[in-house]
C-alpha cells in the first residue's frame, strides 16, 4: 500500500501556482524598491537636461494671486549655454545669459551686467544630488504620467520630511527629462507656486536673433554689479554652526573686490541650495533683521557687530532664519 | 451620519458622484442638519485650501442643488446655456458644487476678515424661489481690489532691488545647476514685483511662518 500520500495534480499544479505567484510577486515589487533612487536619478537628469538641451517656449509663472507668462530660448548643446528669457505680460524685461554673462534689463530700461564666476556652460554637466542623503530628507516617487505642451510626462512627488523645505510636484518630459510643468508647495503640501509651459518646442536650436538682447535701444543706464566671486581655497573664515537637519556646507566663494572676510557661503541638502552672505555692514543699522520673500525665495537679513548676514534661497521661512541666526566666526 | 454618506459627500467635492448619486445624497441632505455642517466644511476647507474667498453656504443648499441637476438631466431642455452644455458626465457634480454657494457679495459679509463664515442651517440667507445664483471659484481677491495692470505697466514698475539682484544671480550661479532651482532659475528676475513685495519689509511678529 502506499504510505506516502503523493500530492494529487491538482495539488501540484497548485503549489506550482504559488511559486510562480510568488515569483511574479516579487518581480513586480523589486521595480518598486528601486524607484526611490531611478526618482532621485530622474531629478539629475532633470537638472543637466535644462542646462544641456536647445529648446524654445512660452510658459506660465504662477504665484501670490497672479499669472505671468514668459518666452524662454535657450541653447545648451553647443556646450556654452546661451539663453534669453522674456516677460510677455506686464512691463517689458528680459534676462540674457550668454556664458558666465548675465544681462538683466527692467522694464525701466536699466540694464545690469553681471559677471558670474561659473560660467556652467563649460562644466562637464555632472549630477551633484547624492540620491542617498535626499531620501532621509524628501519622500520622492514617481506617482503617474501626464501630458503638458504636447509632450508625454512622467510627474515626481518630492515630498519633505520635515517643514525646513519645500515639496515639489515635477513634469518631466519622457525622454529628455526636461521640467514641463512644476509646483513648489509648503509642508503641508500647499500650492505656492506653479510654472507650466504652454508650448514647447525641444531639440531646435533657437535663432541667434532670439539670444540676442532686444530691449538694448531702450537702455537708459548700465551698471556693472560687482558680482563676481572667486572660489575660496581652504577653510572658510564662516559657518552656519547649527543649520537645520540636512543642510550640508557645499562651497564658499569671496567677492573679488571687498574685505578677505567676506564670504558667500553656499549650503545644500541635496535639493534646495541656501546661500549665505556675510558683508561688511556698511550703514544698515545694528541689529536690523530683515524677512522678505519673493515667490518661493526667502530672504533673512541680520547685523552682527561689523558684518550684515544675508541669507537667501528657495526654502522656508523658518529655514533662513534657523541658519542666520547661528552664523559664527570659524574659531582658529 | 453613516460612513458611506460621508465618503458620498467627499466624492462630490472631487467631482466624481454620478449623477444619481448626487440626486440621492441630496435628498439625503435636505433632511439631515448634520450633512449640512459637514458639507459647509468640506467647502470651508477646499477655499481655505486654495485661498478663495471663503462664501458662506446657503441653508437651502440641497434644493438648489437638486434642481441643478435635474435640469442637468434633461437632455432636450431648450434653455441650456453653454455652460450647462459643458457641464456633462463628471463635471456635473463639480459645477453643481460651485452652484450650491451662496452669492453673497464679499463687500456684504459681516463678519471680520479672515474669519471663516461657518454655514448654519439657519434662515434662508436668499431669497426663497430666487434662481441659484451661479459663482465659479476664485483665484484671486475681487478685480476692484487689484492694479489695473500687476506689474503697473501703466504706472512705473516696481524696480528689483539692485541687491536682490545681485543676490539671486550669485546664489543661482553658486547652485550651479543643481537641485530643484535650476529648473526655472532666473524667473524671478524677469518678472517685475508687486510694490508690497518689493526689496525688504520688516518682520511682522517674531515668528517664522506664513508670509501670505
Amino acid at each position: 500500500m502506499p504510505d506516502m500520500p503523493r500530492a494529487r495534480p491538482f495539488e501540484r499544479r497548485f503549489q506550482r501556482g504559488l511559486v510562480n505567484l510568488l515569483i511574479l510577486l516579487l518581480a513586480t515589487a523589486a521595480p518598486l524598491t528601486v524607484l526611490a533612487d531611478e526618482a532621485s536619478d530622474i531629478l539629475n537628469q532633470m537638472s543637466t537636461a535644462v542646462r544641456s538641451l536647445d529648446y524654445q517656449g512660452s510658459f506660465t509663472y504662477e504665484h501670490a494671486g497672479r499669472v505671468d507668462t514668459l518666452r524662454v530660448f535657450h541653447a545648451g548643446s553647443s556646450g556654452r549655454e546661451r539663453e534669453r528669457l522674456v516677460a510677455l505680460n506686464g512691463p517689458r524685461s528680459e534676462l540674457v545669459r550668454d556664458g558666465a554673462e548675465v544681462t538683466c534689463t527692467q522694464a525701466d530700461g536699466t540694464t545690469t551686467v553681471y559677471s558670474t564666476s561659473n560660467g556652467r556652460g563649460l562644466l562637464p554637466l555632472v549630477p551633484t544630488t547624492d540620491s542617498s542623503a535626499l531620501g532621509e530628507h524628501y519622500d520622492i516617487k514617481r506617482i503617474g504620467d501626464d501630458r503638458v505642451a504636447g509632450y508625454r510626462a512622467d510627474v515626481i512627488d518630492v515630498v519633505p520630511r520635515d517643514r525646513f523645505r519645500y515639496g515639489y510636484r515635477l513634469w518631466l518630459e519622457r525622454d529628455t527629462r526636461l521640467l514641463l510643468r512644476s509646483i513648489v508647495t509648503d509642508a503641508e503640501r500647499r500650492p505656492l507656486e506653479q510654472v507650466m509651459f504652454v508650448s514647447l518646442d525641444i531639440g531646435t536650436p533657437p535663432a541667434e536673433a532670439d539670444l540676442a538682447p532686444q530691449n538694448r535701444g531702450a537702455t537708459t543706464a548700465t551698471v556693472a554689479a560687482p558680482a563676481t566671486e572667486l572660489v575660496v581655497r581652504g577653510s572658510p573664515h564662516w559657518q552656519v554652526a547649527t543649520p537645520p537637519a540636512g543642510f550640508v556646507f557645499i562651497s564658499a566663494r569671496r567677492p573679488r573686490q571687498g574685505p578677505a572676510q567676506a564670504e558667500h557661503l553656499v549650503y545644500s541638502d541635496g535639493l534646495a541650495t541656501v546661500s549665505v552672505y556675510i558683508e561688511p555692514r556698511g550703514d544698515a543699522a545694528a541689529g536690523y533683521d530683515t524677512l522678505a520673500g519673493r515667490g518661493t525665495i526667502n530672504v533673512f537679513s541680520q547685523v552682527q557687530d561689523e558684518w550684515r548676514i544675508t541669507v537667501l534661497g528657495d526654502v522656508p521661512i523658518a529655514t533662513v532664519r534657523a541658519m542666520g541666526e547661528s552664523v559664527r566666526p570659524v574659531a582658529d | 451620519m453613516s460612513q458611506h454618506i460621508q465618503e458620498q459627500l467627499s466624492a462630490l467635492m472631487d467631482g466624481e458622484l454620478s449623477r444619481e448619486e448626487t440626486l440621492f445624497l441630496m435628498r439625503g441632505v435636505a433632511h439631515d442638519g448634520g450633512l449640512v455642517q459637514r458639507w459647509s466644511a468640506y467647502h470651508i476647507i477646499r477655499q481655505s485650501l486654495r485661498r478663495q474667498e471663503i462664501l458662506p453656504l446657503r441653508a437651502d443648499f440641497s434644493s438648489a442643488v437638486l434642481q441643478q441637476v435635474l435640469a442637468e438631466g434633461a437632455p432636450s431642455a431648450t434653455r441650456r446655456t453653454p455652460w450647462l452644455r459643458w457641464a456633462s458626465g463628471g463635471a456635473i457634480a463639480a459645477s453643481v458644487a460651485v452652484a450650491a454657494l451662496v452669492a453673497t457679495a464679499p463687500g456684504q459679509r459681516n463678519a471680520p476678515d479672515g474669519q471663516p463664515l461657518a454655514a448654519s442651517p439657519g434662515p434662508s440667507m436668499a431669497a426663497p424661489g430666487a434662481s441659484p445664483d451661479f459663482r465659479p471659484p476664485m483665484l484671486s481677491p475681487v478685480l476692484d481690489a487689484q492694479p489695473a495692470s500687476a506689474g503697473g505697466f501703466s504706472t512705473p514698475a516696481a524696480p528689483i532691488d539692485p541687491r536682490l539682484q545681485s543676490y539671486l544671480i550669485r546664489h543661482y550661479d553658486a547652485a550651479g545647476g543643481a537641485g530643484q532651482q535650476a529648473a526655472m532659475p532666473y524667473v524671478l528676475l524677469v518678472v517685475p514685483p508687486q510694490a508690497q513685495q518689493a526689496a525688504a519689509s520688516p518682520p511682522p511678529d517674531g515668528g517664522a511662518g506664513e508670509r501670505r
